[in-house]
């Protein structure tokens, strides 16, 4: 009896979270973050307008958001979105087949890794955004420069994580193929390639961002369509609110893009959390 | 106790002057094991026992043919072994379980690498599952299952391709102690059913005595079999056994033994 009434008493603080605390918890989980931006928003309105901040150099949100609504009203946003997403996809794509080609084919085979692995960690280095002019040289003033200017700076992330992924399998998974048996491409299929999904997840999403990025510094170095031209040409007209606009439409596409590569981790690579990446 | 006929008959496994000496990247060299010399009968259970860096698993990965010897020879059922064969399962301290496998995939990983016949192997899995409790379990993923249950497809997947003998390193030392004990009870019963050769490397004098028709006794630096000591217990056994003096008595004297090893050498051990 003495120690079932103890029971209740040590019990009662813990089971039952209070009410308010509750809702407290959740609006501090969910709410704040939105309320900030709000609250920053609202502040920036205020100031810009309270102020006379000239609207060449700072327009208010108001502004920003009646020209992000024309933009996409008349449709001259998403005509230049769509070519220029389809260039960073492509150079995503490129970027994604031949990192995790070469990085398996350096990974496995010593030859591979001596002779081309020490100049890949070399071009790394290499600021690839510098080779942009070179290549609108080389790949002419249409799309085919900006892909490859996308698929190179979005390379190297897969490479590299596909490397890591590949080398970081547990010696005793190796040791239970090698029991068996177990043929170099088979033990390479069953076990090494799945056992570095996470890793090579985790330099898709980087390469995901970085590919947007390659295809709008091909557009700023020369181009006459793609988001990348539509800020030129709205900086060279002082459209500073269509400037911004244009950066929330590529902020937006980010996020798509994090939250679309997070949802093929969590189903692909179900037994492996994603991390959030936040290198950039 | 295997019987004398079992003794006369060609050994599962035979080790004669086996020797293994690594060469570290400095230059340095370690002889992990020395002149080792061993026959194993076929159903026998054997355990090895010792400090770390005795050998012990420079041992079983030679048995395995996953580490080639320096000198000496080892056969596996009176051949010259060349390598890793499917005569052997392997059960690793680490379960060692593919993630992104359910359980009945993982225990039939042997048969797809072996190019086994999926659809009779496929019974014998669910089988070796409900042997070891997990039948209702074959669907979930490892991460699903606690770490008993992990070393408990490990052993079903050691054993799908019906291997002569099972190679077993330190399986159950990630284990809290009830744990331990109640695998190694299933153990025993697996054992008892299939009447496969076990070599089990474990640091637990208990357990190796418990476990064991003859345990082997190793010291450290060079790695070297010290003593071979007959298990003289009745079969079947319980953990109650533990308790009994002729039980104690075998602690004793591999304790001793373990005690003398480590005694003699103490330059050695310090170094």
């Amino acid at each position: 009896m003495s120690t079932q009434a103890q029971n209740a008493i040590v019990a009662a603080p813990v089971g039952a979270t209070p009410l308010w605390r509750r809702v407290k918890r959740a609006l501090m989980d969910r709410a704040v973050s939105p309320l900030f931006a709000v609250l920053l928003l609202v502040y920036w309105e205020f100031h810009v307008r309270y102020f006379g901040v000239d609207a060449l150099l700072l327009p208010p949100p108001s502004h920003i958001a009646i020209a992000f609504w024309n933009g996409m009203a008349s449709g001259l946003f998403l005509q230049h979105f769509a070519i220029t997403i389809y260039r960073a996809l492509s150079g995503f794509a490129m970027a994604s087949l031949l990192g995790i080609a070469l990085g398996a084919a350096i990974s496995h085979f010593r030859f591979v890794e001596k002779t081309v692995y020490p100049w890949i960690v070399a071009l790394q280095t290499v600021p690839k955004i510098a080779i942009a002019p070179l290549i609108l040289v080389w790949c002419g003033y249409g799309s085919l420069s900006k892909v490859v200017t996308a698929a190179l700076v979005a390379l190297f992330p897969v490479l590299v994580n596909t490397i890591i992924g590949l080398k970081s399998c547990e010696q005793s998974k190796l040791d239970l193929m090698r029991s068996l048996r177990a043929s170099r491409w088979l033990t390479f299929r069953l076990v090494e390639l799945p056992n570095a999904l996470p890793f090579i997840f985790a330099g898709l999403s980087v390469a995901a961002v970085f590919s947007i990025l390659g295809a709008l510094v091909g557009e700023f170095v020369g181009s006459k369509d793609g988001i990348g031209f539509l800020i030129l040409d709205a900086n060279y007209q002082l459209n500073i609110p269509r400037v911004f606009a244009l950066l929330i439409l590529l902020g937006l596409y980010g996020i798509i893009c994090h939250l679309l590569l997070q949802f093929a981790h969590k189903k692909l690579v179900f037994w492996n959390e994603p991390k959030d990446v936040t290198s950039a | 106790m295997s019987t004398p006929s079992q003794h006369a008959a060609t050994p599962v496994i035979e080790l004669a002057g086996v020797s293994k000496t690594f060469s570290s990247a400095s230059g340095e060299r370690v002889r992990a094991l020395d002149n080792a010399s061993l026959r194993v009968a076929a159903g026998e259970f054997i355990t090895v026992v010792g400090a770390s860096g005795c050998g012990k698993t420079t041992l079983l990965r030679l048995i395995a043919g996953l580490e080639r010897s320096t000198s000496g020879t080892i056969k596996i059922n009176g051949d010259q072994q060349l390598g890793p064969s499917e005569q052997i399962g392997i059960v690793f301290q680490d379960p060692t379980l593919l993630p992104w496998r359910t359980v009945l995939e993982n225990v039939l990983l042997p048969v797809q690498v072996l190019k086994l016949d999926p659809r009779v192997y496929r019974r014998r899995a669910m089988a070796l599952l409900d042997t070891v409790g997990l039948a209702e379990f074959q669907n979930k993923y490892p991460h699903e299952l606690s770490g008993g249950m992990r070393q408990r497809v490990a052993i079903a997947r050691a054993l799908v391709h019906d291997p002569a003998m099972l190679l077993m390193d330190e399986p159950f030392g990630a284990l809290d102690a009830l744990t331990r004990d109640q695998l190694n009870l299933e153990l025993i019963d697996i054992w008892s059913a299939t009447r496969k050769t076990v070599l089990l490397i474990t640091h637990s004098i208990t357990e190796s005595v418990f476990l064991a028709d003859r345990v082997l006794v190793m010291s450290p630096r060079p790695g070297r079999v010290v003593e071979e000591i007959a298990v003289a217990l009745p079969r079947p056994r319980n953990l109650a056994i533990i308790n009994s003096e002729a039980f104690g008595a075998h602690v004793a004297r591999i304790r001793t033994r373990l005690g003398d090893g480590a005694a003699r050498h103490p330059m050695q051990a310090m170094a």
